[in-house]
């Protein structure tokens, strides 16, 4: 299974939009993509209305790197 | 002792601006122009430099006009002219008279030189390019960690696409090491990262600044990528090779930040879209479903009633087929029995071994009949013969009797008065015969 994001979530709420709109599922199926959709619409929100995006500054340590938050401000002259 | 003459400032510049004046009357100066701004009198103030020295120019509002197009930083030039010095800051510059663009200069060749061979060899091939994820999760900008370039980046990501997280690779973007930097940055994040997109970030600069980008290891590092490379350096006209090896071009960083991120805002409408999409579809379905269920029910409830007298009927019309087909079989059984018997009593079979008895003993009497029939009448036949000989007028006649017949009616005359004279008659002898005519009769006595 594919990691949950939310270009995936996207198309598969497009999908089952579709399906629904066919209208040729059973009732118990209907409503179960319907649920399933509802989720993934929350999961799309919940993603676009993360408040910050997230920055990170990779840090060359010995011979690997890591990474600390990046702060602008910090870093800015 | 003379004293060595103690000159006034303006003394010596003036001086000075005299002998450069007359030993550089009309020079022209090959360079790239860069700090050029343009205050309200509308003259125009640059500076002209090359990579170990920079010379202070200006170009005079009513020189403008023989400008074929506007000057901007970075540009090769060669400005002709001559050398002055502004006095009151002791400023040695070119006065520029004209401006020649096409006089590239050593970059600049140095530039398209290195895009024709790289272009030749399919570096910038369009079939190369590697499609970007329409709504990456993760990035990594290559830039320096201060610069107004990765500020711009971040902060129209942040409004863009939040969801998108950015990781900071920090590198110099100018200078010596820029190039190497940038190179090992493209090669450990392919190899260490896990990311969905390399964006090279700068702001704009002169030829010189960009010189990291124009390099050809960092062209190949970016086309041996395996991570989509957007290039996100200079202003907007600002174009380097690595902008021709990139998968993307982006003319400023703001500008990559937009074409690489999708617009939430965009987003959440077409969010909101499929979502009353799937309200109103399974709205519609549970509507339809329920309209059905309802005519249904109608139909059922209709229909009771003649259902149920019709399967009382049914079962009514059942019973009496059964018994009639009963009885039909019962009938014809019997009857059949009947014939059975009859057939049996008039077997042929049966009355066949008297009948050829009969047969054999009939014709053993028709044989045996026959048989004497025949003796019989070989016997009569024996004795008729016998008497035939005895009563035969054959025999008389050999003993020397005739017989007279009639020649007319063939009657045999046994008296005279059966004829008449002139009668002729026929006289049969013991062999052959004598016609007569008949001349006198004599009647018995």
């Amino acid at each position: 299974m594919a990691k949950k994001n939310f270009e995936t979530s996207l198309q598969k709420l497009e999908q089952i939009t579709d399906e629904l709109e066919e209208g040729e599922l059973s009732l118990e199926e209907s409503l179960k993509k319907f649920q399933e959709g509802i989720n993934l619409v929350n999961f799309c929100n919940s993603k676009l209305d993360e408040a910050r995006t997230k920055v990170d500054l990779l840090i060359q340590q010995n011979d690997s790197l890591s990474t600390v938050p990046f702060n602008e401000e910090k870093n800015e002259h | 002792m003379k004293t060595p003459r103690i000159f006034k400032v303006s003394e010596i510049t003036s001086s000075i601006r005299s002998i450069l004046e007359t030993h550089y009357p009309f020079i022209q100066v090959s360079g790239e122009i860069s700090n050029l701004r343009k205050p309200r009198s509308g003259h125009l103030y640059f500076t002209l430099k090359d990579d170990k020295a920079q010379i202070k120019a200006v170009l005079f509002v009513m020189q403008q006009r023989y400008l074929n197009q506007a000057l901007r930083d970075g540009q090769q030039v060669i400005c002709s002219g001559r050398i002055s010095v502004y006095e009151p800051r002791g400023d040695y510059q070119l006065i520029v008279d004209g401006v020649n663009f096409h006089g590239a200069g050593l970059l600049q060749k140095a530039f398209e030189q290195l895009k024709n061979i790289l272009d030749a060899e399919g570096l910038f091939d369009p079939g190369h390019k590697k499609a970007l994820p329409p709504m990456p999760q993760h990035l990594t900008l290559v830039t320096s960690p201060n610069g107004a370039a990765v500020h711009d980046f971040i902060k129209i990501a942040q409004k863009r696409f939040p969801g998108c997280s950015i990781s900071v690779y920090p590198v110099s973007v100018q200078g010596e090491t820029a190039a190497d930097e940038i190179v090992q940055a493209i090669e450990a994040i392919n190899d260490h990262i896990d990311t969905e997109l390399i964006v090279l970030c700068r702001g704009g600069g002169s030829l010189e600044d960009l010189q990291a980008f124009n390099e050809e290891r960092t062209a190949r590092a970016i086309y041996n990528s395996q991570l989509p490379v957007v290039n996100a350096v200079g202003h907007e006209i600002d174009f380097t090779i690595a902008d021709f090896a990139a998968d993307l071009r982006a003319p400023t960083p703001s500008s990559a930040a937009e074409l690489i991120l999708p617009d939430a805002a965009e987003l959440k409408t077409r969010l909101s879209h499929l979502q009353k999409r799937m309200y109103h579809a399974l709205n519609a379905n549970l509507n339809q479903r329920a309209a059905k269920l309802a005519l249904y029910r109608k139909i059922m409830e209709d229909s009771r009633r003649p259902l149920e007298s019709l399967l009382i009927k049914l079962d009514y019309k059942t019973e009496k087929i059964e018994r009639a087909m009963s009885e039909i079989i019962r009938n014809n059984q019997s009857r059949l029995e009947r014939f059975v018997v009859l057939l049996e009593q008039h077997d042929p079979r049966k009355n066949l071994a008297g009948k050829r008895e009969k047969i054999s003993a009939l014709q053993h009497r028709i044989i045996m009949a026959e048989r004497n029939n025949l003796e019989r009448h070989k016997k009569r036949l024996s004795n008729v013969t016998g008497l035939l000989n005895t009563v035969s007028p054959l025999a008389t006649l050999a003993r020397g009797y005739a017989i007279v017949k009639n020649e007319q009616t063939g009657n045999i005359i046994r008296e005279s008065n059966e004829v008449q004279i002139g009668d002729e008659v026929e006289i049969l002898l013991h062999k052959g015969s004598l016609n007569c005519e008949v001349t006198r009769t004599k009647p018995t006595r």
